[in-house]
């Protein structure tokens, strides 16, 4: 689709990668500076100098190590939970007409811009002992009380149900872009269902597959929010400990070493994925790479048994009455997988307008009373104003820096547009945990800890990832022959902007802005950090009051949080061109 | 297409603008809607937010022509106190710690709070530990063991050795995810006299500790999740803060508090280094200190009165629920601040080592 320029050889032209220059200043400058400032603080001792006493310190206590194997096994836990739900629903979603995709990827991906805060504690509420699901267990005749919350199950749980919509998500351009009628192909030349979908389909799409279980992976390290509300101490994270050394012993050389142990890890992963898989799979580009070593065989040879598996229980579901057509099968499972996404997101309508001092589900009396304490409550309106403040102000410095960049990359033929891709994409890849103890630390010398302004720019610089490759895909399908024909209709530089171009891209800069802004309103980690505890945005108000109160007005500004989420996320969905 | 799509997107972004003015607004009416002057004052919110509304906030607004405003100490005070101070934001003239807070502000060194210009009538009447040169204790509140009726009728747990005797109290147990106290409860439970706890046998706590451990279901980080806790009857028999407990048994859920030990500690008022309502927050300080006035916030929150004089204005019937009353107080002892504020971060990393291990 995407049309490229002949380069003109009229006269030496700066190549437009150039305009990708403020973005990079801008990562460099707040990211890869106060990581790099982060990690020089480590080797240094209380009197900076040169020492290795805090790595010392961190391997020789036992805990630290022992926390980052919890982190690394929940991690690789919860991308197999999402990769294993998520690729039928992806598979789903890529096999459904145009139209309706539309709107099931609506539903799938609310909950993926509700917090993921409440839906912890909507888990919290609805698993616990005397619970509603406990309790039709027991009326199952299960016996007893059911004790599901505080342990590895419903951590891992929580947290693939949290990463799922971008698990699927990741996944659906690889499918959407697979030819199905291969698979029909494969089947005219005699092939099995079984040996259709898992020797043609199935290795076609492995580049999405695999970028999924990275960005899964990669997320879960930095997450604390889950296991610090439904885990057992056996499911400490590295973010609870970076919270505590930070935040409570103010121990930044040992800080440090945790977010550079964290960051290496990471970095170590994405360089074998890079050797496996080509990173630009990330972005739903596909690397055709074809081997014979011994992974590669071994692959085969699991894709053969798998194969082989399936024709046998097809072969057993066929002699079952009723089960000769089993397409409803898929359908229910992703309806299913639909519902128990949004279920933690919807139970909070009825709670906020409960009457009961405590969140109960299902509550025992309505009142308003809970909107009541949020309107005249200070705290929570203060905190309101300030993050929709936030949000608009992130947003708009990230599409502003996003669509320059997205332009320059576009149009660029220079190998550094692959670069640039990479180091927009790098607040994704660095576990936001570790760039919030960076920007932290870097805000602190220079005065911007605890201020507005400081949040602006830490959100800004997290959200530059998912706005840029927005405005990116608008870019590299644009048809720059128009712009050529207005040119040549007489149409001057700015014009054609202004009449040609802009008209064309609007709606993916408005859908960028509003994503920023969603990202922005959502976001705890920086907030957390950043804030300081003076500047308290809604998501840390709330993590405030999961900690301290746990009072319904929780549920009250979660529905109004709900509120504001689908308007933006339904105007942003509508604004993107189809 | 575009066009049409257009008005759609247009419409819906101006419903976003009204959502947003309309959640504004209330922000907008209560800030400085009066000409007074203001007083920013930082509690725990929720339960002490309305006793001392009921106590202190209101009485001082009228008697003085203010206006106080309220917000929510954070979970942990000390990194938001330190960094109000160091970034002079005025986020409040006067706000709530305990001795323990104090004692850990004072060990960042630097000037964080003010020494106190303030004369207590009746110094005499109070708690040990309430007032220092920083700090004006009002709220007294203790760490005991809580458990539910349903699950033990009148035979519930007494002591931290039934707490530790797993076959005679069966049940889903909690404790405290933090050295602090816990070790104390664990060489109780091993018999331990109360005299002799300090300084702690460490190595002999961790023991007892090895004992329950595989009977702990929960080990709560919180004050809100000990409540949820208990409330919701994830628990049965737990270590937490009377206050905490108190609010699950005034929602009505069948929880009761065993007094027998347990170890108590104060909430009190400091005042910030740089406040511009120096005068004012000493003489709302002063205000608080006085035995009638604190009486008044014990129908709503389930404090002890730092003033013991305040029991002569409760009545009977709730008094026996409150950590300072005669009865109560005889198996409590204070938190022992200064152990805690030399051996916290040692103890801790132990601590948190035994629980991973």
């Amino acid at each position: 689709m995407a049309e490229r320029q002949i380069p003109s050889a009229r006269r030496f032209k700066l190549d437009p990668i150039w305009l990708a220059g403020p973005g990079i200043l801008y990562l460099i400058l707040l990211l890869i500076v106060p990581a790099a400032g982060l990690m020089f603080l480590s080797f240094r001792d209380a009197s900076g100098n040169l020492s290795f006493e805090t790595y010392r310190q961190m391997f020789g206590a036992g805990i630290y190590v022992q926390v980052l194997v919890n982190t690394f096994s929940i991690a690789i836990q919860t991308t197999i939970a999402c990769l294993l739900v998520g690729y039928p629903l992806a598979y789903w979603l890529a096999r459904m007409p145009e139209t309706r995709r539309r709107v099931v990827m609506w539903l799938v991906l609310l909950p993926f811009w509700m917090s993921a805060l409440l839906k912890n504690f909507a888990w919290m509420v609805l698993l616990s002992r005397r619970g509603v699901l406990s309790q039709i267990l027991t009326g199952l005749g299960m016996g007893g009380p059911v004790d599901l919350l505080y342990g590895r199950g419903v951590v891992v749980f929580a947290m693939a149900h949290t990463m799922l919509p971008l698990a699927a998500l990741t996944m659906l351009p690889t499918l959407l872009s697979l030819d199905f009628g291969l698979a029909r192909a494969a089947k005219t030349l005699g092939a099995s269902g079984g040996q259709a979908f898992w020797r043609v389909v199935f290795p076609l799409s492995m580049p999405g597959v695999a970028a999924a279980g990275l960005l899964v992976f990669i997320s879960s390290l930095g997450f604390f929010i889950t296991p610090a509300l439904l885990g057992s101490p056996r499911e400490t994270v590295i973010g609870q400990l970076l919270i505590t050394q930070v935040q409570q012993l103010l121990n930044w050389q040992l800080a440090g070493a945790i977010a550079v142990m964290l960051l290496v890890v990471t970095l170590a992963v994405c360089l074998v994925y890079d050797r496996a898989f080509g990173i630009s799979a990330v972005s739903g580009e596909r690397g055709d790479r074809n081997s014979n070593g011994v992974f590669a065989r071994l692959g085969r040879l699991v894709i053969a048994g798998l194969a082989w598996a399936t024709d046998l229980l097809a072969a057993v579901f066929d002699k079952v009455p009723g089960f000769k057509r089993r397409d409803w099968l898929l359908t229910a499972f992703c309806v299913a997988v639909m519902m128990m996404l949004l279920v933690p997101v919807l139970i909070f309508v009825p709670m906020a307008f409960g009457s009961s001092s405590f969140l109960e589900f299902p509550p025992r009396g309505y009142s308003l009373r809970w909107f009541e304490t949020y309107w005249s409550s200070p705290n929570w309106t203060g905190a309101t104003m300030r993050s929709f403040a936030i949000a608009i102000v992130s947003a708009l410095l990230a599409s502003a820096i996003s669509s320059i960049a997205a332009f320059g990359v576009a149009r660029s033929t220079s190998r550094a547009g692959n670069l640039a891709f990479l180091m927009f994409m790098l607040p994704m890849i660095i576990p936001n945990i570790v760039i919030a103890v960076a920007l932290f630390y870097l805000f602190a010398q220079i005065g911007l800890v605890a201020t507005d302004a400081g949040i602006a720019l830490g959100h800004t610089l997290t959200a530059l990832p998912v706005v840029f490759v927005i405005i990116l895909t608008t870019f590299k399908s644009y048809d720059w022959r128009l712009d050529q024909a207005a040119a040549t209709l007489g149409a001057t530089k700015t014009d054609t902007i202004r009449k040609v171009t802009w008209p064309i891209i609007k709606g993916s800069v408005v859908a960028a802005f509003l994503f920023g802004f969603l990202h922005s309103f959502e976001e705890l980690t920086i907030a957390l950090f950043v804030g300081g505890g003076v500047r308290q945005t809604l998501p840390k108000q709330m993590w405030d009051d999961v900690l301290l109160q746990v009072s319904p007005t929780l549920a009250a500004a979660s529905v109004i949080i709900l509120a504001v989420v689908t308007i933006v996320f339904v105007a942003a969905e509508r604004a993107r061109p189809r | 297409m575009a066009n049409k799509f257009g008005v759609t997107r247009r419409n819906l972004l101006k419903v976003g603008a009204g959502a947003a003015t309309a959640l504004t607004a209330p922000a907008i009416f209560t800030k400085g809607a009066f000409g007074a002057e203001v007083l920013k004052i930082q509690d725990m919110g929720g339960a002490f937010e309305k006793g001392f509304r009921a106590a202190f906030y209101e009485s001082f607004e009228k008697e003085n022509n203010v206006k106080i405003s309220v917000t929510t100490n954070g979970p942990d005070p000390i990194p938001q106190y330190k960094m109000v101070v160091d970034t002079k934001t005025n986020l409040f003239d006067v706000c709530m710690m305990t001795p323990e807070h104090v004692f850990r502000m004072k060990a960042l060194g630097g000037e964080y709070m003010q020494k106190l210009k303030i004369k207590v009538a009746d110094p005499e009447n109070y708690v040990a530990g309430s007032i220092t040169d920083e700090f004006a204790g009002v709220a007294v509140f203790a760490l005991a063991l809580g458990y539910r009726k349903d699950t033990f009728g009148d035979k519930g747990p007494k002591n931290f050795q039934d707490f530790w005797n797993v076959e005679a109290f069966k049940g889903r147990r909690g404790l405290w995810r933090s050295p602090v106290l816990t070790m104390e409860l664990a060489l109780l439970a091993d018999g331990v006299p109360m005299e002799q706890l300090y300084p702690l046998d460490v190595d002999r706590a961790f023991k007892s500790l090895d004992k329950i451990r595989k009977h702990v279901d929960v080990w709560w980080t919180t004050g809100a999740q000990s409540t949820q806790l208990i409330q919701s009857g994830e628990l049965d028999l737990m270590s937490i803060w009377s206050t905490r407990a108190q609010t699950a048994i005034d929602d009505g859920a069948p929880v009761s508090l065993a007094w027998g030990q347990g170890f108590y500690n104060i909430d009190g008022w400091t005042i910030p280094v740089g406040t511009p309502n120096t005068e004012l927050a000493n003489k709302f300080v002063e205000y608080c200190m006085n035995a009638e006035r604190q009486a008044k916030y014990t129908d709503i929150l389930a404090c002890g009165p730092a003033n013991v004089k305040s029991y002569q204005y409760i009545k009977a019937e709730r008094a026996k629920l409150l950590p300072t009353a005669p009865e109560n107080v005889k198996g409590l002892r204070p938190l022992n601040a200064d152990y805690w504020g030399k051996n916290q971060t040692a103890l801790t990393e132990r601590f948190e080592k035994w629980m991973l291990s």
